[in-house]
Order: C-alpha cells, then structure tokens, then sequence
C-alpha cells in the first residue's frame, strides 16, 4: 500500500509540468522485474497519468472556448494567429494522451490475472473485511458451516440405519418401495432438480390415476405448481419446491382455483369447512410423507394417499360407521391403511 | 351451487307451526344457526283454449294441457324461472327479475290461475357445509299444505357423489320419511353437475303434489294423512 501511496503522488506531481516520459519509464523498469504489487502500483500510476493529460486536454479545449468568445470583438487576424497556436498546443496534449494510454495497455495486457483468487471463497473475502464490528462474522459463519456438515454427516448415517428397520411409519406399503430403500441415497439435493425430472415424475403419477388429474404450471419460475382435480370432488394446488412439497391448499370442485389476475390461487383457502379440514390434513400427510432421500416416493406417496379422498362423502367412518358425524364427513384417511375416518374418530 | 334436496315432512294431524318449531329445536341440537328467512314461490298460468288449437298442429290437438309455472325464489333473487310443462316434457328457462313485466304482454296466451298460486315460507339455517330450509306450504288462499325441507350440501355437486352423506343428514334430523333411495328426480340426474335450476324444478315437483292433496276433502284428517303414510311407508 506504501508503494502505491507514494507512486501515485509522484505521478501526481509530475503530471502539470507535463513530463511524462519521466514516470513511463521508470514505472515500466519497476515492472519489468518487480513481484505484483509493484507492477501493479505501476499500473496505477499510469492510469493516473492517462486521467491527468486528459484532464489537461479538456481544459485546453475549454480555455480555447472561452478565449475565441472574447476574441470576437477584437480583430480577426489576431484570432487567427491564436487558433494556430492552440491547434499545436491542443495537438502535442493529444499525443501525449495517445502515448499514455497506450503504455497502459500494454502494461495491463502483461499483467496476468490473478492466481490465487480462485482458492478465495466469499468466506475469505469476508475476513478481509476491515470493519471491526464485522470481523466477528466470519469466525460464526465458519462454525455455522462446520455445524452443518457435521448434522450432514449424522443425518446420512441415521438415515442409513433407521432405512434398514422395519418400523419405518413414514413409507407407504408399496412394491416399489422395497427397491428403491435398497439404493444409496445419492440425491440429497432435491431443492436443484431440473425441470424434466419433475415433469417426468408428475405425469407418471398422472397416469397412475385414472381419475385424478394433474396439470403442472411454473407461473413463478422455475419452481412447479402441480394443480390436481379429484373426479368432480376436489381441487388440490401443490406448490413444490424441486422435489419437495411445500404447500399444499385444498378447495372444492366448484370453487374458483384462479385469482382475479387469472393465475393460480395458491393462497385462498376454501369457503368450505370440510375442505379446509381435508386441506389441514394434507398438510400433515405432506409432512408425513416427507423423506429428503427419497423425495420422488414420497411425492408418490402423498398423491396416492390425496387419491383416496375419491370417496369423501360416500363413504363411511370405519369406527363409528356413519358417514356424517358432528356434520362432516370423514375427512381423515390413515396414513398407510388409506382408511377413512372422522376428525374425532381416529385410531 | 351444490346438491339440493327436498323433502316433505309428514305432518299427518296438520299441527302445522308446532311440527315446525318441533324441526327447529332438531335441527338447533345438530348446531345449526338461524340465517335469515327464505320463500319460494310459484305462480301457474294455463295455455288459452283458442291458442293451444292453432299451436298443436303436429300431435295430438287441444287436449295438450300445456301450464306455464313462474317461480321466484330467494335465494337466487335476481332470478325470474319460466318452467313450460306439457306432458312428459319440461323446459325450464332461467331470467331476469324483468321477465315478470313480461308476462301481462302474454295474456292473450297464457291466463293466470289466482288460486294455484303456492308459496313456502321459513327460516334458513347453516350448518357446516349445509343449508337447511325448514318451509311451510300454503295456497295463495292462506290454507296450509304441509312442510317442505330443503337441503342443501355446498361442498358437492354431483348426486352421485354425495348422495350417502346427504341421506344421513336428512335422517338425522327427520328420521325415518327419509327414504334411502334418492328422490327420482336426483336419480335421472345421478351422475350430472346440479344448478339452481334443479332445485326450481324439485319445488315444482313438490309443489304439483301438494296442489294435487287439494282434491281430498280438506278438513278430513283421514286424506290429509294421505302423502304422510305413504311417504313414511317407502323406506320399510
Ligand atoms: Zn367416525
């Protein structure tokens, strides 16, 4: 920094009395054999040469300006004789600034671009930071990241280990389960996934259904919005996150799923109890069915467990074997059986 | 709109506002809350002799009975319903409020019938998904017919589809008039979306039947009974 300091003001200085050679070649012999620093305080120093003989240019165009306008009055012959004058003066300025900026460039194309910004993370970048009341934030985020490897690592093993038990409630008792616990749990990003691979996931459980259906639509980027129609029952809006769920409203069939704009409604909850107690418990399933390493299964669960709201208002509780109790139907469907059973009712 | 249901309730000793209020401390017991009051109401016009002849030419001549029925109904208070009946064919037409200054400009071919005239009148109530609409019956004369209940389940529109948890309804609350067949009405229509117009059309249903009791004897306990026994005699 003291190198720098003291270059520029020599620079500085030189630049009125217009000598600019002086300073071009002794920057250029610092260059040639100096580590980076100096080459680059030379750089700097250039680029104030550069600045300062086009400030000097300008300033004599605009001196030129003000001298013709008082000239004007006076005789013309004098005039011209001036602007002889200043075309020679304007004309040496130019070339000085001609000579200058190319120098720069020429030692700028020999500065190679730094080598050990690519090991600098913005991690690094933010311990250089010189306010005191900041340096405290890189040793925290520091221990932040080291936290979050370490509950990484935890989290891959206990996954690893409670994925061999039985007693695993949260996976549905389906075939293609038992295939796809087997396989190590090599997504453990579900958050990045590319479009296809969502589009692909939603219409193979589209046709798994015949009677629900599912419409994906991405109205705020790349994250999708699966709409599902339940036969002429219910009305489902999914907002995914990559492969996550990440909300989940249910409406009726013959309540309106667009807002005023035209969009998809994600946030109006239904005017309807019983759908806004199925969208409660949709809510929970979601969370249920959530499993990070296997997020295209539980994806499916969740859908096969929603499908099983077909027979919402035919079918009976299976404890009290009433269809309606305390004026609703029975809005809760277990989680592995599928079985439908009354808010109050449940096992 | 959802899946609207009407039912008579049997009032075989004619009590009338006691069977009613009878229904209101049932229906209170369920949770239901008082919402305003509700009124349908239909007026019938007959077809002019003279007009029927020209206008039959095709079929069967001026025997064709055709009735032109003009309902209201508050619910849908904008609304005007024009439901044209002749033999074994309905056409219903949904208007505006404005189509009955219309009709004064249709006497040269439809003449009212004052004492046809037939409303029901009664409070609304809410219940969950539910509306109950807890009516009595009478002519335009003042002579009361019966009660009529009508429910509505919001959250479906398809009969199909909700017909159980409707049924279970209507008989927690009226026992066992309720048959558990569906009504033939929502039967044709079993698996079609319902509109405002079917429940005009149910009421007209209903209100046919009940104009047609005024052939017995009207003070007669006995005929009045009749629609209540038979109507409690279908689900066993
Ligand atoms: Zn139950």
């Amino acid at each position: 920094m003291a190198t720098t300091d003291a270059s520029t003001t020599g620079s500085c200085s030189s630049m009125p009395t217009s000598n600019r050679p002086d300073p071009n070649t002794s920057g250029g012999a610092m260059a040639g054999a100096a580590p980076t620093p100096e080459k680059l305080a030379a750089c700097l120093s250039y680029l104030r040469a550069v600045r300062g003989s086009a400030t000097q240019f300008f300033a004599l165009l605009a001196q030129q300006g003000e001298g013709s306008e008082n000239l004007m009055l006076f005789d013309v012959s004098t005039k011209k004789e001036e602007q002889a004058d200043t075309e020679t003066k304007i004309k040496t300025v130019l070339d000085d600034l001609m000579k200058n900026v190319k120098t720069l460039q020429c030692e700028v194309s020999s500065l190679s671009p730094i080598v050990g910004n690519s090991t600098q993370s913005n991690l690094d970048l933010l311990s250089l930071d010189p306010a005191t009341d900041k340096q405290q934030l890189h040793h925290q985020l520091r221990q932040c990241y080291i936290w979050m490897d370490k509950v990484y690592n935890y989290s891959t093993m206990s996954h690893m280990l409670i994925g061999h038990s039985h007693l695993n409630r949260s996976q549905m008792p389906n075939p293609l389960s038992v295939s796809k616990r087997r396989r190590p749990p090599a997504i453990s990003n579900n958050v990045n996934v590319p479009q296809q691979q969502v589009d692909a996931l939603i219409l193979s459980i589209n046709k798994q259904f015949q009677d629900m259906m599912l419409t994906v639509s991405r109205p705020m980027g790349s994250n999708a919005i699966v709409q599902v129609t339940l036969g002429q029952l219910l009305r489902g809006v999914i907002t995914l996150r990559g492969l996550l769920i990440e909300a989940v409203l249910i409406r009726g069939y013959n309540e309106s799923f667009l807002d005023h704009q035209g969009r998809e409604d994600i946030f109006k909850p239904s005017q309807l109890a019983v759908f806004q107690r199925v969208t409660d418990n949709a809510s929970a399933a979601m969370l249920h069915f959530c499993s990070p390493y296997l997020a295209d299964l539980s994806i499916r669960s969740f859908f096969t467990w929603l499908h099983s709201f077909s027979n919402l208002f035919t079918e009976p509780c299976t404890k009290c074997n009433c269809t309606v109790s305390n004026n609703s139907p029975p809005t809760w469907r277990e989680f592995r059986t599928l079985l439908p059973y009354h808010q109050h009712c449940r096992p | 709109m959802g899946v609207t249901v009407l039912q008579t309730f049997p009032d075989a000793f004619r009590y009338g506002y006691k069977e009613v209020e009878k229904l209101h401390t049932r229906i209170a017991h369920l949770g239901a809350q008082p919402n305003g009051v509700f009124q349908v109401d239909c007026d019938t016009y007959y077809m002019n002799q003279q007009n029927s002849q020209f206008n039959d030419i095709p079929g069967s001549g001026s025997t064709v009975n055709k009735k032109l029925h003009i309902l209201h109904n508050t619910e849908t208070p904008a609304s005007t319903y024009a439901i044209i009946e002749s033999p074994g064919k309905q056409v219903t037409l949904c208007a505006d409020l404005m189509f009955d200054l219309l009709l004064p400009r249709l006497s040269h071919m439809y003449t009212a019938k004052k004492n046809l005239k037939v409303e029901t009148k009664g409070t609304r109530f809410t219940v969950s998904d539910f509306i109950v609409k807890i009516g009595s019956v009478s002519m335009s004369s003042g002579q009361y017919k019966g009660i009529l209940v009508e429910v509505e389940y919001l959250a479906c529109s398809v009969p199909a589809l909700c017909w159980p948890i409707l049924r279970e309804f209507l008989q927690s609350f009226m026992g066992f008039c309720v048959s558990s067949q569906p009504p033939p009405y929502l039967q044709a229509r079993f698996q079609q979306v319902q509109g405002p117009q079917d429940t005009m059309q149910q009421y007209l249903e209903k209100f046919n039947e009940f104009r047609e009791s005024s052939a017995y004897p009207v003070t007669g306990s006995l005929s009045a009974s009749q629609p209540g026994t038979t109507s409690t005699s279908t689900p066993s």
